[in-house]
Formats: C-alpha cells, structure tokens, sequence
C-alpha cells in the first residue's frame, strides 16, 4: 500500500521535481514536490509521526532533518524550514498524498512568498550571553558603598544579629546584580541588534550553580554583516565579566513562524 | 569571533530550533498529534537526568500534560461515541486545542540546560 504520509523538511524556491537520494530520516528517498514557484522537501512515509524515547534515536532524527535541510540549501538555495515531525497525509483514497502537498504549496503560496522575502541571504544565529555570579559579586562587594559598611557593621555584631545582617547583606547584592543586569542586558541587546536583521528575545537558561544566562537572542543577519557581529561579540567576550556563546548558520527557524505584516493597502 | 556549528557543543541550539521552531502549517492535514512538543520535552528530559527534571518540574508538567490528554482522548472518544450513535460525523478539532494547551505550558516553564 502506498504510504499515506508526506514528512515536510522546507519549502524552497523553484518549479523542479528533484531526487535527493536516500539522505532522509531512517534511510528515507528525499524528494521535492513543486507547485507554483515553490517546491516541499519530503519524504514518503506512513501517516504516524515519528516517536521515540530512546535519547540517541530522535538526536539522530534531529540531526538528520538538519542534515537534508543543509542539501536542500545547497540545491536549491534559500529554504523555510519545518519543525520535526511535521507530516502532511491524504485521507482520502481518490486525493494522492502528493496532491495534498501541493494543495498546501497553493494554498499557502502568498504566505511562503512573503517568508521568502524576509529570509533571503539571511541565516540565523544564537548568540547569548553569561556571567559568573562569584565574580560579579566580588565586583560589587568591592565597589558598593551600602555592602561595604554593611559588612563592617557585621563584623561587630553578636551572632544573632550578624545573621540578620548576613541576610539584609545577601538581599542588597541581589538587589545590585538585579539591577546591574537590568542595564547589561539593554547594553548588550542593543549593542547585538545594531548588526542584525531581526532579532528574537529567547529564554534564558539555567547553566550551573555559577554561571547566570544573561541574555539569549536568535538573529536573522545578512552575510555580509556576520563579521561585525562577531567583531562586536569579542568586544562583549573581552571583558571580565561576560562570556558568549555564539552559533550558527543555522536556518532561519526562529524567523518563520511569525506571521508576516502586509503592506498596508494591500 | 567566528560562529561555531561544532555537533557536540551546538546541539542543544539545534535541537531548541528543530523541535520547536520552524514554519507551522495551518492544514488540517496535518499529523501533529501531542507527539511533537512531547517529543521535544521527552528528549529533555531525558538528557536533564531525573534529579534535574524534579527539581525544575519538567517531570511534574510532563506527568500533568499526558494525563490531561488521556482524560481528553477519552472524553472526546465518549462524545464521538454518541455522536456516531445519532449518525453524526464527528468534528476532528480535538488534536489542535491539545497542542495549544501543551505549547502553553511549555513554554510558561523556565528551561533547563542540557
């Protein structure tokens, strides 16, 4: 039986039906499907999604779908790309599952043109920012007028009371590391900003017991300005406080799924 | 500073970006069963390790999260039962307002490094 599902990697420009070869998930025949000036990267496979607990196989899936989309760039130029597991099925025995790819590609032609548009030239990368929370502390126990008197106070205090400091002392630097990375998070966005087409703000992440995310972004940057972004990157990672994490070319992945603003008039 | 897309130290933006991002089709075609975002945090968890995942609750929103859709699945199946027992067709929406409530909860949840 024909299988009824159709994996989706990207969508790409063009009106050819390509062969990729078996470079898909699980040894799968990579294909495109055009329709109007653009084509779906697929694969055929049955109408279940692909699941798995074992840590090592969906790594390999990931990694897979990553690896198709890199091929699908290099063929056939810009791609939007899909999130894993996306699959496309006909439910319909007289609708070929093929066709139900193409009815999407119609009807979401205007939708992957404005993408397109957005994407062009651009690749995303993940830039983000830490500090050590024991070297900042330092900083500003140093500098702190409040901590360092503070701190003397407590030095004479009974037991009992110096443990009342101890904690009016841990709420002042956590109020003045607050407040520092209030103004280094605007300081460095802007200063990461200035060299991108667009950029999201992420999630920060927990890193380990020292070490605090300061600031997470995806950004959309045009070939020709990586290397001012990365100039500006070592400027930030040059300093005693701070050190980034800088990754790409990733596909725009973050740069796709939000929907595109028409032109006013139209 | 040059980009870095080395596999080991790169996976984690990799797989933040293949499992939660990307273009989202709005067909009602679609396979997109609670198995996508569940995958995504099934992974995690996975490469968190059990004390990680108590300690930030991934394990508790997951637990909440399938059983939240078992309860779902087997209300709708009563519905659908009725309905097919009038001679109705069954509306197939289920699947697109679990995903949401999923997606919600993921991402009201601070994430874990791995």
């Amino acid at each position: 039986m024909e299988n009824r599902g159709r994996y989706i990697y990207g969508v790409a420009a063009g009106a050819k039906a390509v062969s990729m070869g078996p470079i898909g998930i699980e040894g799968s025949e990579v294909y495109t499907i055009p329709y109007g000036g653009f084509c779906a990267i697929v694969h055929s496979c049955p109408a279940e999604p692909y699941q798995s607990g074992d840590e090592q196989t969906v790594k390999r899936w990931v990694r897979t779908h990553q690896g198709v989309l890199d091929e699908a760039k290099k063929a056939l130029g810009t791609v939007i790309p899909l999130g894993f597991d996306t699959i496309l099925q006909s439910k319909n025995d007289a609708v070929s599952s093929d066709q139900v790819v193409k009815d999407w590609l119609k009807g979401d032609h205007d939708r992957f043109q404005a993408v397109m548009e957005r994407i062009e030239g651009k690749d995303e990368y993940v830039v983000q920012v830490s500090y050590e929370r024991s070297v900042i502390i330092e900083q500003i126990s140093a500098q702190s007028e409040d901590i360092k008197r503070l701190k003397q106070e407590m030095s004479t205090k009974s037991p009992g009371m110096a443990y009342m400091y101890k904690q009016k002392l841990e709420k002042t630097v956590r109020a003045e590391i607050e407040r520092l990375a209030h103004s280094w998070f605007n300081d460095c966005y802007g200063r990461i900003k200035q060299h991108t087409d667009d950029i999201v703000v992420e999630k920060t992440k927990r890193l380990n017991k020292d070490r605090v995310m300061l600031l997470n972004v995806s950004c959309l940057v045009s070939k020709g300005k990586v290397d001012s972004l990365g100039k500006e990157l070592d400027e930030i990672n040059n300093t005693d406080e701070f050190s980034v994490h800088f990754s790409g070319p990733w596909l725009p992945y973050s740069f796709v799924a939000k929907p595109v603003v028409p032109v006013q008039g139209e | 500073m040059q980009p870095n897309r080395d596999t080991h130290a790169t996976l984690v933006d990799l797989l933040d970006r293949v499992l939660e991002k990307g273009l989202v089709i709005n067909a009602d075609l679609i396979i997109h069963m609670a198995g996508i975002p569940l995958l995504g945090v099934n992974l995690r968890a996975c490469l968190a390790g059990m004390e990680t995942m108590l300690k930030y609750g991934i394990w508790q929103d997951w637990d909440e999260a399938q059983r939240s859709i078992a309860t779902r699945e087997r209300q709708q199946k009563g519905v659908e039962e009725q309905m097919t027992a009038l001679g109705l067709e069954p509306k197939r929406n289920l699947l697109s307002t679990m995903d949401s409530d999923i997606a919600a909860k993921i991402l009201s949840k601070e994430e874990v490094k791995i």
